[in-house]
């Protein structure tokens, strides 16, 4: 069955939040940016679940909204009544919080690139507001004009701007030789670090399905709204950059891999930008390449069909599984909790997230290639035998001698900040839920 | 034969005490002057004070966050920047003429 895919990340979502708030609430000597990086992670964490929630709930299904939106280009065939507009406006607002947050994670991991609070916080009000106007503009009246163009002007552009600033310090750190011999090449190595794992986070799952881009497929053929002007073309503009920006990362790690392999002599990271190249080929060589409706397929798998196994085998699980384990491998690679606080459960969090991930994996290939389902017992019974879990922990803990300061801030301390910016982004939550119910049920903004 | 023993044994005498004194004058030395005033310091004071100011300025304040510009744009490796701005613009202008074209 492999539609379970989505509940197997729904729990592992939930499991890595639970462990992360468990040794947040613990007092140790973690800086302000590391618990602030916990933090955000955790709203992460909330959102990706609540997406997985989504997909059980029939009124809420993501597929529908799809359809919708794709049919409702220009806003001619747009019909708000055939779904749940208040679920699926707060969902939108989770998804802001989540990419908000990692954003502002990528900003002061491991060192704050604002110096001044008031500055960081002017931006995150700033954005938030933003937000709340977008929602206006997507749900609310604008959408009854004749003239409305669909898009999101804020949600489409913030996350291809976050995900720029990552793949520059990517490059940044990839392009680098061996051993940082300044503290300051120390910082940005790190920086680096966590670059690389936020880009394959935000953009690895679409880089399965965009190889059309060198052989000028599906992604230029998109019916845009280019030619009727005005707003339909910056709609499309931004659209267009955020597309560019799903695939542009894939470029440049490609390329920093190779230097990097040069320079340090470690081909893993070649390793994993080559096996998306190679199965996105086959997507787009044998599939036609184009991006799966991932709602649909992990509800309604198709357990004969070859190309939907495969979907769920690299979308699918870059998507579901893969997420949630590169934010646990975050918060613990820098520091954001200390897994010291309990041994015992951080093992046991290991040995979750290898079963989980195993099972579906196996899984998935059971129909595909005929791989029973069973052996993902024996790989676990392995892992657990040689204790591999244990050496994945110490892997993944931070490297010894690292620098943590306490960066001060001007404006206000670490801490405040911290602490004002989870206020904002649940005031910003509350607020939208009180907006979605507002829209959705036809007593104000409609 | 002996003679030139004895000469030999005078002259390594001679030169033990010396390089003993030589030795307390720099324990002497060490103690009493900063390493940066040291006969044979290759670095003049100044000089050496004000590197220690543009590299490792913020050492003195460990908390102090370093500079955002040195940070994105590392001094040693400036074609870093330029090189990704060239990325961009070969993709997106790659990108944006096969759009183009297909309107």
């Amino acid at each position: 069955m492999a539609e379970a895919i989505s509940t197997v990340g729904f729990l592992l979502d939930i499991l890595v939040l639970m462990f992360i708030l468990y040794l947040h609430k613990k007092k140790d000597k973690r800086t302000w940016v590391q618990k602030m990086g916990a933090s955000m992670m955790c709203w992460f964490l909330v959102c990706h679940a609540f997406m997985h929630l989504m997909q059980f709930l029939p009124e809420w299904n993501l597929p529908l909204i799809d359809v919708l939106l794709y049919e409702s280009w220009g806003g001619a065939d747009w019909v708000m009544t055939e779904k749940d507009t208040m679920g699926t406006i707060f969902e939108e607002g989770l998804w802001k919080v989540a990419i908000l947050g990692f954003f502002a994670t990528a900003l002061i991991m491991p060192m704050p690139v604002v110096k001044n609070a008031n500055h960081f916080k002017i931006g995150v009000i700033g954005l938030l507001g933003l937000f709340l106007w977008e929602t206006y503009y997507t749900w609310g009246a604008p959408t009854a004009s004749l003239d409305y163009v669909m898009f999101w002007p804020i949600w489409s552009t913030l996350p291809s701007v976050m995900v720029l600033y990552m793949t520059y310090l990517a490059w940044n750190y990839l392009s680098s030789p061996e051993g940082a011999e300044t503290r300051l090449e120390s910082f940005t190595d790190r920086a680096g670090l966590f670059a690389v794992m936020g880009v394959i986070l935000w953009c690895g799952k679409n880089w399965f399905d965009f190889m059309g881009i060198f052989t000028e497929g599906g992604m230029f053929y998109w019916d845009g709204g280019y030619e009727k002007g005005g707003l339909n073309i910056v709609a499309d503009l931004i659209t267009r950059f955020e597309l560019g920006m799903m695939v542009f990362p894939l470029l440049v790690l490609s390329v920093g891999s190779v230097i990097y392999l040069k320079n340090r002599g470690s081909a893993l990271l070649g390793g994993i930008i080559f096996t998306f190249l190679a199965l996105g080929v086959v997507n787009h060589l044998i599939y036609g390449g184009d991006a799966p409706d991932y709602g649909v397929v992990s509800i309604f798998v198709d357990e004969a069909s070859f190309g939907a196994s495969f979907s769920l085998l690299t979308h699918g699980t870059m998507q579901s599984l893969a997420r949630p384990l590169i934010v646990l491998f975050l918060a613990v690679r820098f520091g954001m909790v200390h897994i010291d606080h309990a041994p015992r459960l951080s093992r046991a969090m290991t040995i979750m997230a290898l079963a989980g991930a195993m099972s579906v994996v196996t899984e998935i290939l059971q129909p595909m290639l005929g791989v029973p389902q069973l052996l993902s017992g024996f790989f676990l019974g392995a892992l657990l035998a040689f204790e591999i879990e244990r050496k994945i922990m110490a892997a993944m803990q931070p490297m010894e001698g690292e620098e943590n300061p306490n960066w001060a801030l001007e404006g206000d301390d670490g801490d405040g900040l911290h602490r004002f910016v989870n206020i904002a982004m649940g005031s910003y939550l509350l607020i939208t839920l009180l907006m979605g119910y507002l829209i959705g049920y036809g007593v104000m903004f409609v | 034969m002996s003679d030139i023993e004895s000469t030999e044994d005078e002259e390594k005498t001679l030169k033990e005490e010396e390089i003993e004194e030589i030795d307390t004058i720099d324990s002497e030395v060490d103690q009493s002057t900063p390493e940066s005033t040291m006969i044979g310091s290759a670095i003049p004071l100044e000089t050496k004070e004000n590197e220690d100011e543009e590299t490792n300025g913020a050492d003195q304040d460990s908390n102090a966050i370093l500079s955002a510009k040195d940070y994105l744009h590392p001094p040693e490796r400036k074609w870093v920047l330029p090189s990704f701005f060239a990325m961009v613009l070969v993709f997106f202008g790659y990108y944006w003429f096969t759009y183009m074209s297909t309107l």
